[in-house]
């Protein structure tokens, strides 16, 4: 009688769980169906008008050239040449966001904090002020100054952090207050040059701190690409010990993980995959820290799942803001920084009010 | 599976927080370590499995040292139950749980692993709050959850730090009651902290009292539990009475401190 209870009670929990591992799966897969989807939309929006169909040809034609598909040359230049590299920069960087984000906050145990909460975006933005305001950089030369230095400076701001909380012990509040100091101080000295720049370049300045989308080629593309997917995928295979570092350090010990080791490596790919992004985009904000949180509502925080799922998130989050910012007023454009926080901000602060007993309980 | 301590001792920067500690657990023994505030309790617990690296001295597993083990076999012989749990995101009590198989599975958890987690659930009886948030637990329900995370490791040694400290009576017997029963059947060793003398006596095969970083006594309850050692340890004076199966203590009021050498 017992053992019939006991069995009758297995099988529930065999079906329970069963359940919840299909929709671990089934919302990645739906996602990713919207997101081509949205992406197919996306392209045939904007200032210059051509029709859905038109972008479903010119990507036939080009990706599957014996089925004899023609499109017309103005959709295919303004298809591969103009919005792809645009749209697809846009789900990579989101992706490449959501998935540090998620990182970051699992190495902090903290839903608050984000790669920007150790330097990196006030570390690049410094970076890319000193070039375009002094013109010099740690890379000397032409196109790549901005980026060089933005890269650098963004890296060079997160090992500082790391280093100052060395002294410590790198546990999370150390970092977190270790990266806040850097990050005034780098805001500062970006103020500075600011003040220092003429008209032109302080409008340069300016721009690039916005963040923007606008100047993707498939060149930048492929190397944010290229360092997306050699990070994400060693995440992802952290994806346990994140889990385990969530319930503390000491626990994440004594189920035989070496918290700070991991901490660091996650911290390093992480800062490695913002700084590709942001040195390329400028500062857009908000999509590391929203898309994990939305995620986890979804799918629940067990980091196997969280990172992939949120990566898909983040790209959806970040091409949505930047049609909306490319299109709604087009030809004129909202930079993609400005509309993420438009949608990141009431968001999170939505999150924040309804979710509050959940994460701080 | 038997763990002997060896002349430990831990220093916090100067200060000693354990000095010269020398005691064995056997196997399928419980072992209580009890004593004031400050003690030390909890840093021995947390020697144990090397969650802090002891200054000097040794721990042992059956005859091996530890500081020589891998720490994914340590984490197949030692499960630890912290005092305080925060989970900083949202959890089931399912994936919480699960967390305990870390030391045996890969990136993904095959179904013989889920199977002694379902088992698991039941026996602790949590199984009809497994998709639950582990935060909105109650305090014994999250206990029970722990110990559940803790005894899936299928360890050798359990080390509880203070696994009744926020629960109210029934749930301090039950938690104790379920611990029990699941280390008989397994015969696993267990350390943990306590503070309540009581549960101590009732619960435990031996105490060891501790007082200012050194062990000042241990044995079996009958042995220990006397006015005297209460006086010693904690200064205070107390009734003990041996009515029951267990010596029960009724504590009257604070004394001047005695000095450590009186109890030898």
């Amino acid at each position: 009688m017992l053992d019939m209870q006991t069995q009758a009670k297995t099988d529930a929990l065999r079906k329970a769980d069963a359940r919840e591992r299909r929709k671990k799966i089934l919302f990645p897969v739906f996602g990713l169906v919207l997101l081509s989807f949205f992406a197919v939309l996306a392209a045939s929006w904007g200032a210059a008008s051509i029709t859905t169909m038109d972008v479903v040809r010119s990507v036939l034609a080009k990706l599957f050239p014996f089925t004899g598909i023609k499109a017309t040359p103005l959709a295919d230049t303004i298809v591969w040449n103009l919005r792809l590299p645009r749209i697809a920069m846009a789900s990579v960087a989101g992706a490449g966001f959501a998935v540090s984000g998620a990182a970051m906050q699992g190495i902090m145990r903290n839903p608050l904090v984000s790669p920007f909460t150790i330097g990196i975006s006030s570390g690049a933005g410094f970076g890319a002020s000193l070039a375009i305001v002094l013109g010099v950089g740690v890379f000397s030369g032409g196109q790549y100054l901005i980026i060089g230095n933005a890269f650098f400076f963004a890296l060079l701001a997160a090992g500082l952090v790391y280093g100052v909380a060395r002294f410590r012990g790198v546990t999370p509040e150390t970092l977190i207050l270790g990266g806040i100091a850097l990050m005034y101080l780098f805001s500062a000295s970006t103020s500075m040059l600011q003040y220092l720049a003429s008209e032109q370049q302080l409008q340069g300045v300016v721009f690039w701190l916005f963040g923007s989308l606008a100047s993707a080629t498939w060149q930048s593309l492929a190397v944010v690409s290229l360092v997306f997917l050699l990070c994400c995928p060693l995440i992802v295979k952290y994806a346990w010990d994140l889990n385990a570092l969530a319930t503390g350090d000491e626990v994440a010990l004594s189920l035989g993980i070496n918290a700070a080791r991991v901490r660091l490596v996650a911290m390093i790919l992480a800062s490695l995959i913002t700084a590709t992004i942001i040195c390329f985009t400028g500062i857009i904000g908000f999509v590391c820290l929203v898309a994990p949180h939305i995620t986890r509502m979804v799918i629940g925080s067990d980091h196997r799942f969280l990172i992939p799922f949120a990566a898909i998130v983040g790209a959806l989050l970040l091409l949505a803001a930047d049609t909306a910012g490319r299109t709604l007023f087009a030809p004129a454009e909202l930079p993609v920084g400005i509309v993420t926080a438009y949608i990141g901000v009431p968001m999170f602060l939505y999150l924040l009010i309804t979710r509050r007993r959940q994460y701080f309980q | 599976m038997s763990i002997q301590v060896d002349n430990l001792h831990f220093n916090y920067g100067k200060t000693t927080v354990l000095g010269d500690i020398t005691l064995q657990v056997t196997d399928g023994e419980i072992v209580s370590l009890v004593g004031p505030n400050g003690a030390g309790k909890s840093t021995l617990l947390k020697c144990m499995n090397r969650i802090l690296k002891p200054s000097r001295g040794t721990v042992r597993v059956d005859g091996q040292d530890i500081r020589a083990m891998e720490m994914k076999r340590m984490a197949r012989l030692f499960g630890y139950v912290p005092q305080t749990t925060i989970s900083a995101f949202p959890a089931t009590v399912f994936d919480t749980v699960l967390l305990g198989r870390r030391p045996y599975v890969g990136w993904t958890v095959g179904d013989e692993h889920r199977e002694i987690v379902y088992d698991m659930l039941i026996k602790m009886d949590l199984d009809h709050l497994a998709l639950r948030q582990f935060n909105a637990l109650s305090g014994g329900e999250q206990q029970r959850a722990l110990i559940a995370r803790a005894l899936v490791q299928e360890p050798r040694v359990l080390l509880l730090d203070e696994p009744t400290s926020n629960l109210d009576l029934k749930h301090q017997l039950e938690v104790l009651d379920h611990v029990v029963d699941i280390v008989k059947q397994k015969g696993v060793s267990v350390l943990m902290a306590i503070h309540d003398l009581n549960l101590a006596a009732q619960y435990s095969d031996r105490l060891v009292f501790l007082k200012k970083s050194r062990i000042v006594m241990s044995g079996t309850p009958a042995e220990t539990l006397l006015p005297r050692t209460i006086r010693t340890v904690y200064d205070v004076d107390a009734i003990v009475n041996h009515d029951a199966d267990h010596p029960h203590i009724v504590p009257r009021r604070v004394v001047k401190e005695t000095p450590l050498q009186m109890v030898k």
